[in-house]
């Protein structure tokens, strides 16, 4: 579905290269997440794969052709839902879909029907000025969705949603995957890349540290460790931390539990986050622009 | 991967010719979502009153110098409309970032440019047909007299798309063009007869004077093909540099500059 090799880009004016010799490749029905902290280039790299930045080197091919020579007929097989839900503020929502899917030539789904994706049908006649942020978000998604795209690009889909959306988007997209959909997800959000990604991409600094599924990422990431909080006789809390796999073997684990009053048992599983920090270095919240 | 800056070349041609060829649906969804957001934004409501306000002007003015006031105002409000409007338009639409989600889909700027340009020569006619029809009826050469509005509308928007590509406030756009609209308006100093020249003649807008007036003073074969044709001839150039500008100022400020 996307190969890309080597890829470099440079803004006009800068001297400096910010995406430096990426290559990666996305399979179709697959969930890619582009992650890293504001600045890093994900975006960036989003605005290379769907034709906004052409001047690049390298080889980007997706869908099948060099996206550098790909003409408009490109856009009626991409979705893209931008972090910033924009629309014409003094139309409905009903009126904003209408609008943009006259501009396709393929079949495309009726408006209340992608508003019932999102969960709007209720709100369909009311002015997008009166909408809230989540709203514009879920209306964002929806007009990505009405023409069938079967490659989605979505930046910070749940952004400024509460946890009943958010859920509720995960879930669609979910269903986008089942359908056999292509997404690719720039966010700096860990924990959905977590749930819902296949694969995930490290972007820092214009590079790509790492790519790999976000299970194999954490096991290879180290051990999940195991605290054991404890009581001694005298009323002193302390706790201990061994590696999952010693637990059986420990000495000191089988004199807690012979001598000592336990607490609590507790493993730590590194999250992707973490992992995100130790291979770059870098928080990923850090460099908000 | 250059980006391509010349601005009328044989690609450039083509894809002109090319838009009444194909993607008709395309450009008519266009026009048809423009003409909603302006009504929306009350150009229609605006107009309506500015036409009933010429129409009282006109019934106020002496009959002998009716014909004239009617020419003085088809040529200086409603066929230069567009040239004010689109600036406004394109701050708001520039402002709420709406072109990155429009150019997403396979709409490109060239439709953008035309749907935006085509649908504002509906208003300028319109309100045009109103002022004349109202005042002087159905005369003999009411469309060539429309002709000469739509395209002097036409002419006068591409004007206000390469203006307002450059610009970053609404202020910035009034003005910058109102320096574009002195310049565009010379000619009318020969039509009022403060100073003659033939000089004019090199202004499109004297062609735009030549049609809209032939309703009431029909023009001689030679005139009409040189008014036509200067008239045409300018819209492809203005749509060319409009485009240009469009591209380098706009798009460029998107993506990296290249041509979709």
């Amino acid at each position: 579905m996307i190969e890309v090799h080597e890829l470099f880009y440079t803004y006009p004016g800068s001297k400096q290269p910010l995406l430096q010799d990426m290559n990666f490749q996305i399979g179709t029905g697959e969930i890619f997440g582009l992650l890293g902290p504001s600045g890093a280039g994900k975006s960036t790299t989003q605005k290379v794969l769907i034709g906004m930045l052409k001047d690049y080197t390298g080889s980007v091919k997706v869908l099948g052709g060099e996206i550098a020579s790909s003409n408009r007929t490109f856009y009626e097989k991409i979705g893209v839902a931008f972090e910033f839900p924009n629309f014409y503020m003094r139309l409905t929502a009903r009126e904003n879909l209408q609008m943009f899917r006259s501009l396709y030539s393929v079949p495309t789904v009726e408006v209340n029907e992608a508003l019932r994706w999102v969960s709007l049908e209720d709100y369909a006649d009311r002015k997008v000025q009166d909408y809230s942020k989540g709203m514009k978000m879920r209306l964002n998604l929806a007009r990505s969705l009405m023409h069938h795209p079967p490659l989605l690009f979505l930046d910070e889909p749940t952004s400024g949603l509460d946890p009943t959306n958010a859920a509720h988007i995960k879930q669609l997209m979910i269903k986008l995957k089942e359908e056999g959909r292509t997404i690719v997800l720039t966010t700096h959000n860990m924990a959905l890349a977590e749930q819902l990604c296949d694969r995930v991409a490290f972007v820092v600094d214009g590079k790509i540290r790492l790519i790999d599924t976000p299970a194999r990422l954490m096991k290879e990431a180290g051990q999940t460790q195991v605290e054991v909080k404890y009581a001694h006789k005298d009323g002193r809390v302390e706790a201990l931390h061994i590696p999952i796999h010693e637990l059986s073997q420990n000495r000191q684990f089988h004199s807690i539990m012979n001598s000592q009053e336990l607490l609590s048992i507790h493993s730590h599983e590194m999250s992707l986050e973490q992992l995100f920090i130790r291979v770059t270095g870098r928080a990923l919240h850090e460099a908000e622009q | 991967m250059k980006q391509n800056n010349r601005w009328i070349d044989m690609g450039l041609l083509s894809r002109f010719a090319s838009i009444g060829a194909c993607q008709w649906s395309l450009l008519r969804n266009g026009i048809w979502n423009e003409i909603r957001i302006q009504f929306r934004h009350g150009f229609y409501y605006a107009y309506a009153l500015v036409s009933a306000l010429y129409l009282i002007i006109l019934q106020l003015v002496p009959i002998e110098y009716r014909e004239s006031a009617n020419v003085f105002i088809t040529f200086t409000d409603p066929s230069v409309l567009g040239f004010f409007f689109i600036g406004g338009l394109i701050m708001i639409e520039k402002g709420q970032h709406l072109l990155d989600p429009l150019f997403m889909t396979p709409y490109s700027p060239e439709y953008y440019i035309w749907s935006k340009v085509l649908s504002l020569s509906v208003l300028s006619v319109l309100s045009s047909s109103i002022i004349h029809l109202f005042t002087f009826g159905f005369t003999a050469h009411f469309i060539t007299f429309l002709c000469g509005v739509w395209l002097t509308s036409i002419m006068f928007t591409l004007l206000g798309v390469g203006v307002a590509a450059k610009c970053t406030t609404v202020n910035e756009f009034f003005s910058v063009s109102s320096l574009y609209g002195a310049i565009s308006m010379v000619p009318l100093l020969g039509w009022l007869n403060l100073w003659e020249s033939p000089i004019y003649l090199l202004w499109p807008t004297q062609a735009s004077l030549l049609i809209i007036q032939s309703v009431f003073e029909p023009l001689h074969i030679m005139e009409g093909a040189y008014a036509f044709l200067y008239l045409t001839v300018a819209s492809i150039l203005l749509f060319g540099w409009a485009r240009h500008r469009f591209y380098r100022y706009m798009i460029s400020i998107q993506g990296g500059g290249k041509r979709l």
